[in-house]
Parts: C-alpha cells; sequence; structure tokens
C-alpha cells in the first residue's frame, strides 16, 4: 500500500494554500498604506490606528465579546450537566432529546436565524442582546455537549467508583473526580463556541436589534455599503482571534489527553 | 475459627440479562483470605461490588462486624476495594491518590503524609509520591492501587482480578507480596481470580462460584484433593470425571463403565447401588495398563506438550475424552493407537453430578 | 442507589431539557404554525388557516428561484465532494504528527466566520482585481474578466465556505478505516482502483454522506455569498427568506420555505441513518 506518489501531499499543499491566501490576501491589504486595495504602495498601519479611534468598533467588539462569553459559559453549564445526565441515565426518551439539543449543528444557519426571529417576535421580547444570548447558547450547547459527552464515553467509570469505595459522597466524587477529568472537554468545547459565537454573522442578523452590533455585522453592513481598508484590519484582527483560540483550545484537548493513562 | 467480620446471607441479584447471584451466604473470619474462584460471568464481580456497597443485592444482607450494611452506600461501609483496572485517579500525583481517602476523613496533613510514605514502603514503592499513574509501570499502578486501599485500614480489602493485567512473572512475585502483606496487616481479603493456580497458592479458604452460586466452600486441599462436584473437580484440578453405575463388591463401592469395573474412594455419600455415579481423576493418575490386563478401553486421539508435560488425549468407546498427562516427554504412544487404563483407588474420588443451576 | 440516581440525573438533565423545550422545539414547532398561517395587512400574523404560502412557492418567479438554488447546490455540492474527499481521506493517511498540524489547518477556517473568508475573494475576484491582473500579466487574457458578481463567483465562494465541512468528515471517516481491510482486498486480487471501490468508498460512505448533508441544504442558505459575490444578480431560497423576514415582513412565507428547507434536510438525514444504520454524524466536532 506504500505508494511513492507525492500527489496525495502536493494536494493537501495545494488546496491549503489556496484556503489560506485569500486571507493573508486579507491580512496584507490591512498594512497597505493606499486606500485602494489592488495598489500596494507601502507599509502603514494606520488603518489599525483609525480601527481603534472608531467608536462603533470598540462598542461592537464589546457586545460580540460580552455575547460569546455569556453564551458559552451558559452552553458549557447546560451542555455539560446535560451530557453527564444524559450518559448516566436509562430514560427512554433521552435519543429523541440527544438529537433535537443536537439539532442546531446540522440545521442551516439560515433557519435558525428564521425561526429564532419568529419565535422571539411571538413572545414579545425585545431584539437586542438577550435575544442574541439566547440564540447563541442554543447554537453553543451541541459543541460543548458533543465534547463533554465524548470526554464521559472515554472516562473509566470505576475512578468515581473508586472514589465512593474510599470514602467520598456522591457530591464530592463529581468536584474530585468526575468534574476535574472532564474539564479539558469542557474549557476546548467552550472556547469553540466561543470562537462560533464571536463570528456568527446570519443568525446575529436575525435576532439582533436594531441598536446592538456585533463585529460580524459590522463587517457585513460595510462590505455592503462600500469598503473601506479599516475593514481589512477588523478581519485580519477577528481571524488572529481565531486563530489563537482553536489553537489553545486543541493544546488543552490535546493535554487532556495525555493525561489519561489509556 | 476466629470471630466472623462479613457475612453474606442468602443474596441474590438480577439484572435485565437475567439472574446473576442465586442466593448466595458465606462467612468470612477477620484475617482470612478468602479467594471466590470461577470463569468469567459466574457472579464473584458482582458479588464483590455488593460488599462494596456499588451494586444492591435484590434480596439477602450482608453484614460487617455485626452490623447490617446493605442499604449504606460505599463511603459508610468500610471496606475497600482494588479495581480489576486499578482505578487510578488520573489527574492526582500517588501521594494524593493514596491519600485521598484519609483527606476525605479530615485527617491531618502530616498525619496523612506519614500515612502515605508508610503505605508505598509496604508495597516497596517508597519515594514515589510526586509520581503520576501515567508515569507508573502496570506493576507500580497495581502497588499503589493497594497502597490505597490499605491505608485506610479497612476491616475487610476486596481485590477484584488485581493481578490479571500483569505478566506471569510478575503475578508469581505479586502473589507473594500479597501474602505477605495480608498476614502482615491482618485484614480480611476477598480476592477474586479465575486462576485456579493463584487461587490454590494464596488463599485460606476458596469459594468456587458458577453461575450464581457457590459449588463449593472449603481450604485448598478440600476443593483440590475432595472436589464436590464434577463442576469443582474439573475446574480446579483439571480432572476428569468419568460416569459409570454405582456397584459394590466385597463392601467397596466400584465404578461401572460397560463390562468394566473399578475400585473408587468412597467419601461416605451412601450411595445405592446401580445408581449413576461420577468419579473425579485428574490426568496424572491416569495408569495406562499392560494389554491384556483388565482396564478401560481407549484410542489415542491427539498427542501434545505443555509445560514439561506430555499429553494424550483419549476417547473411549462411548465418547467421553480423557486425558492423561506424564512428566517427560518421551512416549511410544501415537494417535490412533489402542490403549487400556485404570486409575487407583486412592486417587478416584466420587463428586456429585454438576450442578444443573 | 438507584432511586438517588434518577433524582439527580433529573437534576443534571433539567436544564438542557427545559431550554430545549423552550427555544429549539419552541421555535421550530412554531415555523411549522406559522407557515400555515396569514399575513397581516400591515404588520404581523392573522391567525387564520391557509396553504397559500406553500402554494406561492409554486409561483414561476419563487419557483424558479428554488429550482435555480438547487442546481446552484447541486454543482457546489458536487465541487465540494471532488474537491474534498481527496483532502480528507489524504489527510487521514498522513502520519500522525502532521495529521494533527493539517487538522489545525482545516479547523481554523472552519470556525472563522465565512464572511470574512469570503471577503479575501472580493480582493482576487473584482475587476482588475489579483485575478484579472495575473492572468493578463501571464498574457492569458487581454482584458478584465470580471468575475465578481457573477455565477461563477457566487460558485466557488460557496464551495469555499463549505469546503471545511465535507474535509472534516471525510477525515474522520478514513481515519477510523481499518487499512487491513482495504490490504485484504488487494490480496484477493483486487486492483487500486477496485479496492478503493469496493472497500474504502463504501466504508467511508458515512463521512461522505455528512459532509453532502451539510453542503447541500446549507448552500441554498448562503445569502450573504449571493450578496457580497453575486451582485443582486442570484437569488437564493436564502436570499428569499432573508428578503421576506427583513424587508417584506411576510413571516408567514419565510416560514413555509424554512420548512421546505427543513424537510429536505430531513429527508437527507433520514437516508443517511437508512444506509450508514447509525444515529451519530461523522465528525461533528
Amino acid at each position: 500500500m506504500k505508494s511513492r506518489s507525492r500527489f496525495p501531499m502536493i494536494y493537501l499543499f495545494v488546496i491549503t494554500v489556496i484556503m489560506y491566501l485569500p486571507i493573508l490576501f486579507v491580512m496584507i491589504y490591512s498594512v497597505n498604506l493606499s486606500k485602494i486595495s489592488s495598489v500596494w504602495t507601502g507599509f502603514s498601519l494606520k488603518w489599525y490606528r483609525e480601527l481603534f479611534r472608531d467608536r462603533n468598533v470598540g462598542t461592537a467588539l464589546w457586545n460580540s465579546l460580552i455575547l460569546g462569553g455569556v453564551s458559552s459559559l451558559a452552553a458549557a453549564v447546560i451542555g455539560t450537566l446535560g451530557a453527564i445526565g444524559t450518559v448516566r441515565t436509562g430514560f427512554r426518551g433521552k435519543g429523541a432529546m440527544e438529537y433535537i439539543a443536537t439539532l442546531p449543528m446540522m440545521t442551516p444557519e439560515i433557519i435558525l436565524g428564521m425561526i429564532f426571529l419568529a419565535f422571539f417576535s411571538l413572545l414579545g421580547l425585545p431584539f437586542g442582546m438577550t435575544t442574541l444570548i439566547i440564540a447563541h447558547t442554543a447554537f453553543c450547547i451541541p459543541y460543548i455537549f458533543m465534547q463533554v459527552k465524548a470526554r464521559l464515553a472515554g472516562m473509566d467509570k470505576s475512578c468515581e467508583e473508586a472514589a465512593r469505595d474510599l470514602g467520598a459522597g456522591r457530591a464530592r466524587v463529581f468536584f474530585d473526580i468526575t468534574l476535574p477529568l472532564i474539564m479539558p472537554g469542557i474549557v476546548s468545547g467552550m472556547l469553540l463556541s466561543f470562537a462560533m459565537s464571536f463570528d456568527d454573522v446570519i443568525i446575529s442578523i436575525f435576532v439582533t436589534g436594531v441598536s446592538v452590533n456585533t463585529l460580524p455585522i459590522l463587517i457585513y453592513t460595510q462590505l455592503k455599503t462600500g469598503v473601506t481598508p479599516k475593514v481589512n484590519a477588523l478581519c485580519t484582527l477577528m481571524f488572529l482571534a481565531t486563530l489563537l483560540i482553536v489553537v489553545l483550545s486543541a493544546l488543552i484537548g490535546r493535554l487532556g489527553n495525555r493525561k489519561s493513562p489509556k | 475459627m476466629g470471630e466472623p467480620i462479613l457475612e453474606l446471607r442468602d443474596i441474590t441479584k438480577s439484572f435485565a440479562e437475567g439472574t446473576v447471584l442465586n442466593g448466595i451466604s458465606l462467612t468470612a473470619d477477620r484475617g482470612e483470605f478468602i479467594t471466590l474462584l470461577g470463569s468469567s460471568g459466574c457472579g464473584k464481580t458482582t458479588t464483590l461490588r455488593i460488599i462494596a456497597g456499588l451494586e444492591s443485592c435484590d434480596s439477602g444482607a450482608v453484614i460487617l462486624e455485626g452490623r447490617d450494611v446493605t442499604d449504606e452506600p460505599p463511603e459508610r461501609r468500610g471496606v475497600n476495594m482494588v479495581f480489576q483496572n486499578y482505578a487510578l485517579f488520573p489527574h492526582m500525583s500517588v501521594e494524593a491518590n493514596i491519600g485521598y481517602g484519609l483527606k476525605i476523613r479530615r485527617r491531618p496533613r502530616a498525619e496523612i503524609r506519614k500515612a502515605v510514605s508508610d503505605a508505598l514502603e509496604m508495597v516497596r514503592l517508597p519515594g514515589y509520591e510526586r509520581r503520576m499513574p501515567s508515569e507508573l509501570s502496570g506493576g507500580q499502578r497495581q502497588r499503589v492501587a493497594i497502597a490505597r486501599a490499605i491505608v485506610n485500614e479497612p476491616k475487610v480489602l476486596l481485590l477484584d482480578e488485581p493481578l490479571g493485567a500483569l505478566d506471569l512473572q510478575l503475578r508469581r512475585q505479586m502473589q507473594i507480596e500479597l501474602k505477605r502483606l495480608q498476614k502482615q496487616l491482618g485484614i480480611t481479603f476477598i480476592y477474586i481470580t479465575h486462576d485456579q493456580e493463584e487461587a490454590l497458592n494464596m488463599s485460606d479458604r476458596i469459594a468456587v462460584m458458577k453461575n450464581g452460586v457457590f459449588q463449593q466452600i472449603g481450604t485448598p486441599s478440600e476443593i483440590y484433593d475432595r472436589p464436590k462436584n464434577a463442576y469443582v473437580a474439573q475446574f480446579v484440578g483439571s480432572a476428569n470425571v468419568l460416569t459409570g453405575t454405582a456397584e459394590y463388591a466385597d463392601g467397596r463401592l466400584m465404578l461401572r463403565r460397560g463390562d468394566v469395573r473399578a475400585a473408587v474412594t468412597d467419601p461416605g455419600t451412601g450411595i445405592g447401588a446401580g445408581a449413576p455415579l461420577h468419579v473425579a481423576v485428574r490426568s496424572e493418575y491416569i495408569d495406562f495398563l499392560p494389554p491384556g490386563t483388565p482396564g478401560f478401553a481407549a484410542v489415542v486421539k491427539e498427542k501434545s506438550f505443555a509445560a514439561g508435560m506430555l499429553r494424550l488425549a483419549l476417547e473411549t468407546p462411548d465418547g467421553a475424552e480423557i486425558i492423561a498427562s506424564r512428566h517427560g516427554i518421551d512416549s511410544e504412544l501415537v494417535p490412533g493407537d489402542a490403549v487400556t487404563f485404570g486409575f487407583d483407588a486412592g486417587h478416584a474420588v466420587v463428586v456429585e453430578a454438576e450442578d444443573a443451576t | 442507589m438507584q432511586r438517588e440516581r434518577r433524582g439527580e440525573n433529573a437534576a443534571f438533565l433539567a436544564p438542557m431539557y427545559i431550554f430545549t423545550v423552550i427555544f429549539l422545539i419552541g421555535p421550530f414547532v412554531y415555523m411549522l404554525v406559522l407557515s400555515f398561517l396569514t399575513r397581516a395587512e400591515t404588520w404581523g400574523v392573522v391567525n387564520s388557516f391557509t396553504l397559500r404560502n406553500y402554494e406561492r412557492i409554486l409561483e414561476p418567479l419563487y419557483f424558479n428561484t428554488f429550482v435555480e438554488s438547487v442546481k446552484l447546490a447541486v454543482l457546489v455540492t458536487a465541487l465540494v465532494a471532488l474537491f474534498g474527499y481527496p483532502f480528507g481521506y489524504f489527510m487521514a493517511k498522513l502520519p500522525p504528527k502532521r495529521r494533527g498540524l493539517m487538522l489545525m489547518l482545516v479547523m481554523i477556517p472552519f470556525y472563522t466566520s465565512s464572511l470574512m473568508r469570503l471577503y479575501g475573494w472580493i480582493i482576487v475576484l473584482r475587476a482588475n482585481g489579483l485575478l484579472d491582473k495575473l492572468l493578463m500579466a501571464l498574457h492569458i487574457t487581454s482584458e478584465p474578466l470580471k468575475i465578481l458578481y457573477t455565477y461563477p463567483a457566487v460558485a466557488v465562494g460557496m464551495v469555499y465556505a463549505l469546503l471545511p465541512f465535507m474535509m472534516l468528515s471525510v477525515y474522520s471517516s478514513v481515519e477510523k478505516m481499518d487499512w487491513a481491510l482495504v490490504e485484504a482486498a488487494r490480496d484477493m486480487g483486487a486492483s487500486p482502483a477496485g479496492a478503493f471501490l469496493t472497500v474504502t468508498l463504501p466504508l467511508t460512505m458515512p463521512g461522505l454522506m455528512t459532509g453532502v448533508i451539510l453542503t447541500f441544504v446549507p448552500s441554498m442558505g448562503l445569502f450573504f455569498v449571493a450578496d457580497i459575490l453575486g451582485g443582486n444578480k442570484i437569488v437564493l431560497v436564502g436570499s428569499l427568506i432573508q428578503e421576506q423576514l427583513m424587508k417584506v415582513h411576510d413571516q408567514p412565507f419565510a416560514a413555509a420555505l424554512s420548512v421546505i428547507m427543513m424537510l429536505m434536510m430531513t429527508v437527507m438525514i433520514w437516508l443517511y441513518r437508512r444506509v450508514t444504520g447509525s444515529g451519530e454524524m461523522e465528525g461533528m466536532l
């Protein structure tokens, strides 16, 4: 089966380059002096300076951070407890509930946006941060749920039993054994959720109010109305933030794997 | 015997897949080493988990030091368990693992430290406090798991096939060490294994288990020399069980098969003449008789060598398989040869038929 | 122990079940109900049953949009499978160290907003942009192609946006595969291509199908791709839904369109379960 062909490596390389090329262009033009993005006139950080001076960007950044932070935290609590309960219970309807809870992963974003918009207006909820948080929590839960469930499945059940055998009560076992062992799953799930929330456009557009802008919404409006090189700078920063989060999440996930003896 | 510390009273347990324990009773004395011996699925692990409180029983009672603990949760029983796969907490150091039970009981830090280092001394791993479980070999993990249990000075220590994952040499070594530890600590050990050699080597008493029932409880020599039934004879002594009808001649019990009969040892079963009779004879006591002597006829089916022994598989005309073994490897017999065999009455033990349950 | 467990499990499950019932089952059921209601004259909905919303989908204007959108989805899915399958396959066959790095390289765009990633394509595709300059410099074309705001631009953008889903799901399928089976097939005389078609492809079908599921229907909803790379020329079902919701404020019609999309999705998931006999989707993380 050992093929000497270099084709696979070349293929992977070429596709990866194409995948990153557009992002690279955005980054290059973010430090371009010229206002016209197809002409290179020299290195400059002026667009970043302008970006940081922009009040709207500051507010949108703040909104995005709050939104990502709160919804990934809420999803972490709900998803983690749900995963533990699901693994332990023999409840009959759990298969169906699991399917529905992870449905947002498979539902096209536009449909999620549509149903949240319609449902929130039915409930009369004021569109803004609250509705954003609910919607984002909904699509973050599956990521945490799946991560923690996988961790629990890989966990040695006898560890919990051993702790009880050594005199720990049920609550103590949870905090001493279960929680530390699934923590890498929770943290990496939370980081990924944050990244999803931080970059989400479609659902956010539907469920936000007129007053609350997030960074992706800001970028979308700018792209539609006319691009200033500031968008290059903003996209670059957001990409770097995502990159950092994904790398961090992978590192934490691997750390947890190395610790378990299997 | 000594003072009883653990008593199981008529315990039954069923899972969705069926009955696992069918009314088992057992009394263990202080300082006794009891082995539950049986093949996988016989209910031995479930028994251990019921003693530990990790599993509830459907009926019956678990009595510890005279106190009924049947409904007590595991953390309040004062017994500890060494798990089959060790179940060391992967996120805690060796010291934290061993000290966990004491920490829960809110012992002072200095005392825990001392107890942990003593326990490590006892399992011959001094100075391993700072290691993580992932940095230990299988044998070392095993020792830490034992240290973690004995540091709490349990009334009863439960060991679920603790040597199952170790290679043969390490197993032998750990058997000796476990026995030494048990004598030193004077703690009652309830030990699970499917390895009859291990059970015979280590135990004060062995409970042979099958289908959720104790087939026989007794000392190793009782189990080995006077198996109660065919299953025990086959499982513990790898004995042949010959079936025939009972006959008496000169007041002695005889086994009749076809037109041949042979004297057997009668433990006083009072079996009536003509009744079916089962006799256990271990493979090394099957004797080959010179042609022409009265004896049981058989044909050599297979010839193999194992552990310095020659092993001959014979088949009798009625289809029963008999194993004969000899020290050394020289034998002129080859598959297809017709042989006549017999046995010394002193090595032929009457056993009950295998339990139907 | 059984009894105390039950109460505790209920406490663990309660938050997720309550949230799911209110904020997922609720909205999905309301979407279904809404699609049979009548739009109010000015704003909101009237509680009277109608099939009008579904009938409207059959009107030529909307029906054409649907057909065009499906056609584009077929094209995009085919391209995504064509480029993504070999990528996931080769990636899974890399030595473990490189595999981890490669996986990370795919995860990063997966979690980056496709909006931002698409923005780069504007720079590349716009008239007199990088592509035009490159092609003209190489004397392949003599004048700007003006690809931006055309059908191919939208197709390229969608393929680009959805490719990571296919790569990851194929990867996780191939990674799990038992290569001894392929060797056995070769041993019994199958050619490399034969072994691939008879062993590898069927065994990695769950990954491929998951990739298709995550590409096909979602591609019909990527209205912002059509927006940004297609100008106003290409209208997707997603664009219709967005327009009905945000501009025309016709929620019932948007709901009916969504129901149809959701039905297509459900049918595909059902097919997946029938074919693979498993509920778990491949490589969902």
